[in-house]
């Protein structure tokens, strides 16, 4: 009786545990002993993922913001320095290997440059054949081939056109969706995509956001999509947390913080983004005193303190925590300090 | 607008690379003009050739790449005709270069202000130490670095700062033409903002065009007056932005734009499918014509003209030719 009950707690936890959590998450780099020569890449991150219903959650920011390093923790290529990343409710530290299949399963990621993953000796092919192998997706070749044209088709590739190929002969935004379609193969709940279409052209980056949208809404597949352009996760969040040096400067439904941003990093990002028509241009100028940008020093107060124009004294002491100012909004500033709203509002 | 002077006139550039498979028409038949202190864009995506016409516009264009056929008039005077030692001198004074990923081919072993001297002394001789730092380190705060940048070495400046050394480098000896290629591609959304707006107060108070090439057609729409969309080594399009965004003419162009996710309304965004095509084996006719939308018969027969449908707004496109006839 007690052992049923047992596996019956298991198999509830096992349901109940969001599909990824971050708790608390830490990551420094440097020299340990002393505090100094330390960079801290991201401090006390949190996030939970519940992979149902599927959403694509943005993680955006500039470089230094620690969005790679997210990534990486999250796939298990860095361990923490503090905190916890857990899969399913087993932090990945304690994972055995059979969690760990079911991990790289289940959690699958597309990075950023569309040649680098490729081995050039071998044609494209390869990188199904392995993926099919390693997790025994297929019982022939012929079914093999099945599932990979399958794959190849929903992102919108024309199998004839890619088997036997070389990553040479294929440009990047083919290489990038081979990608997608690779990832696709395992059928994930969730794709770590980070800074997939930045090193792609305009137009074919148009068609690969709109694979990723119709991936999750036609398969369920959710995305964390690392990247620094705020247009493109605009387009395609449902949620947005914007970084800044390691820290989350504001977070939410990306359609309401990036109309109305509420940290004034996040409105200086946006301003800054050149919008492709000359009636709206660029409002005012932007000046950053060359001597901070030589000094920018790790504070104890908000990391943002040198560049922000309504800087306070408190803002050096302590850096400010997240305030809820909406619903599902979030924003790390004094300022917002008073403006709170209840959770029960 | 007042009529400006053209300060910089290609005509009909082709420039091929030669390869065991064939030719490669990178720039195939380019003509365009850039008046004196005007900002000009050269807008495409990768392979359309964009890179390799600023290469030629300074007679960089090395082997196996050769400069086919067509005129670059710099000032009046054609630069493909001129030997070897004279265009060495033109480069840098006349016309200047801040090359892609300039930032990353700045020396690491030498000071910014040794690099900057350098470009000084090659062109005007040697001259006292305590002259050359004067000028170089007034010239550095025209970009917004501070005098000590003069003694530092790259790898102890941002990539915003380096990209500034590289823009004060362009201006040094006051050209007429300075040629940006993607300067900001590298750099993070405000840095590049910074950098573009140093970019434009120089060109400005120098009275120098800029030619601004890249494939960002946002930095594209914020900073040049005038720009020209490249296809496949051809141009399809020319003209004033501010007539380009609202009423693009070509059919690439209206594409491209339709292409850029904006801030405004989601979901709103369409690529456009298929490829470029190879540039050792370009279609017969139109080179956009596999993936146009509008495409007729005649395209697929006859290469368009670059024409000027409306004053100023010049477009290579049979579908605007089609209503001149």
């Amino acid at each position: 009786m007690s052992v049923q009950k047992e596996i019956q707690t298991n198999i509830l936890n096992q349901t109940q545990a969001p599909l990824l959590e971050v708790c608390n998450l830490t990551k420094s780099f440097g020299s340990g002993l002393l505090q100094r020569g330390q960079k801290v890449a991201l401090e006390n991150f949190s996030i939970s993922i519940q992979g149902s219903p599927p959403k694509i959650i943005s993680i955006a920011g500039e470089s230094g913001s620690g969005k790679t390093t997210l990534a990486r923790l999250i796939l298990g290529f860095l361990t923490p320095t503090q905190g916890e990343v857990r899969f399913r409710g087993k932090n990945l530290k304690m994972m055995d290997q059979k969690s760990w299949q079911t991990f790289r399963r289940e959690v699958q990621a597309v990075f950023q440059d569309p040649y680098g993953v490729y081995n050039p000796f071998y044609p494209v092919d390869r990188v199904f054949e392995i993926v099919i192998r390693k997790f025994h997706l297929a019982k022939n070749r012929q079914e093999s081939r099945h599932i990979t044209e399958e794959a190849l088709v929903i992102v919108g590739l024309r199998p004839d056109e890619i088997f036997g190929k070389y990553p040479h002969q294929l440009s990047g935004g083919q290489r990038q969706r081979l990608m997608l379609a690779r990832a696709f193969l395992l059928k994930p709940k969730l794709i770590i995509a980070d800074e997939p279409v930045s090193m792609i052209d305009a137009s074919m980056r148009a068609i690969i956001l709109r694979i990723m949208m119709d991936l999750k809404d036609n398969f369920g597949i959710s995305f964390l999509y690392i990247t620094h352009d705020l247009s493109t996760a605009f387009q395609i969040s449902d949620d947005i947390i914007i970084l800044y040096e390691g820290w989350v400067a504001e977070s939410g439904d990306a359609e309401i913080v990036i109309k109305g941003p509420k940290h004034p990093y996040v409105q200086l990002l946006v301003g800054s983004i050149p919008i492709p028509d000359p009636e709206q241009p660029w409002q005012g100028r932007v000046e950053l005193p060359p001597e901070e940008e030589l000094e920018m020093d790790t504070l104890r107060g908000c990391k943002f303190y040198h560049r922000c124009p309504y800087k306070m004294g408190m803002c050096l002491k302590n850096p400010p925590p997240l305030y809820n100012i909406g619903l599902n909004h979030l924003a790390s500033c004094y300022l917002c300090k008073g403006r709170e709203i209840d959770d029960d509002a | 607008m007042t009529e400006r002077k053209p300060i910089l006139k290609v005509k009909d550039l082709k420039v091929y690379y030669h390869t065991d498979r064939g030719s490669v028409r990178a720039v195939d038949g380019v003509s365009f003009t850039v008046h004196e202190g005007e900002s000009f864009g050269i807008v495409g995506e990768s392979g359309c050739g964009k890179s390799t016409m600023a290469m030629a516009l300074l007679r960089l264009v090395v082997s196996p790449g050769t400069i086919e056929g067509g005129q670059i008039f710099l000032d009046g005077t054609d630069i493909l005709t001129l030997d070897s030692e004279l265009v060495r001198k033109i480069r840098w004074s006349q016309i200047s270069f801040i090359p892609q990923g300039a930032m990353n081919s700045l020396n690491p072993v030498m000071r910014i202000g040794s690099q900057i001297a350098d470009v000084i002394t090659t062109h005007e001789g040697s001259q006292p130490e305590k002259v050359l730092r004067k000028r170089i380190q007034r010239l550095l705060s025209t970009v917004g670095l501070p005098h000590r940048v003069y003694r530092m070495y790259p790898h102890e400046l941002s990539g915003g700062m380096k990209q500034r050394v590289c823009i004060a480098m362009a201006k040094t000896l006051e050209p007429k033409v300075i040629i940006a290629d993607e300067p900001t591609s590298a750099l993070d959304v405000v840095v590049q903002r910074m950098v573009m707006q140093t970019l434009v107060d120089v060109q400005e108070r120098l009275g120098a065009a800029l030619i601004l090439i890249g494939h960002d057609m946002g930095i594209q729409a914020q900073v040049v007056h005038r720009q020209a969309v490249m296809y496949a080594g051809k141009i399809a399009e020319i003209g004033e932005v501010k007539t380009m965004y609202k009423n693009p003419l070509h059919p690439y162009t209206k594409l491209l734009i339709k292409s850029l996710p904006t801030l405004q309304l989601r979901h709103d965004f369409q690529g456009i499918p298929g490829l470029p095509p190879s540039l050792l084996n370009l279609p017969k006719g139109c080179v956009f014509s596999p993936r146009c939308p509008y495409v007729m018969e005649h395209c697929r027969e006859a290469i368009p003209k670059l024409v000027e449908i409306k004053p100023n707004h010049l477009v290579a496109c049979h579908l605007h030719s089609e209503v001149i006839r």
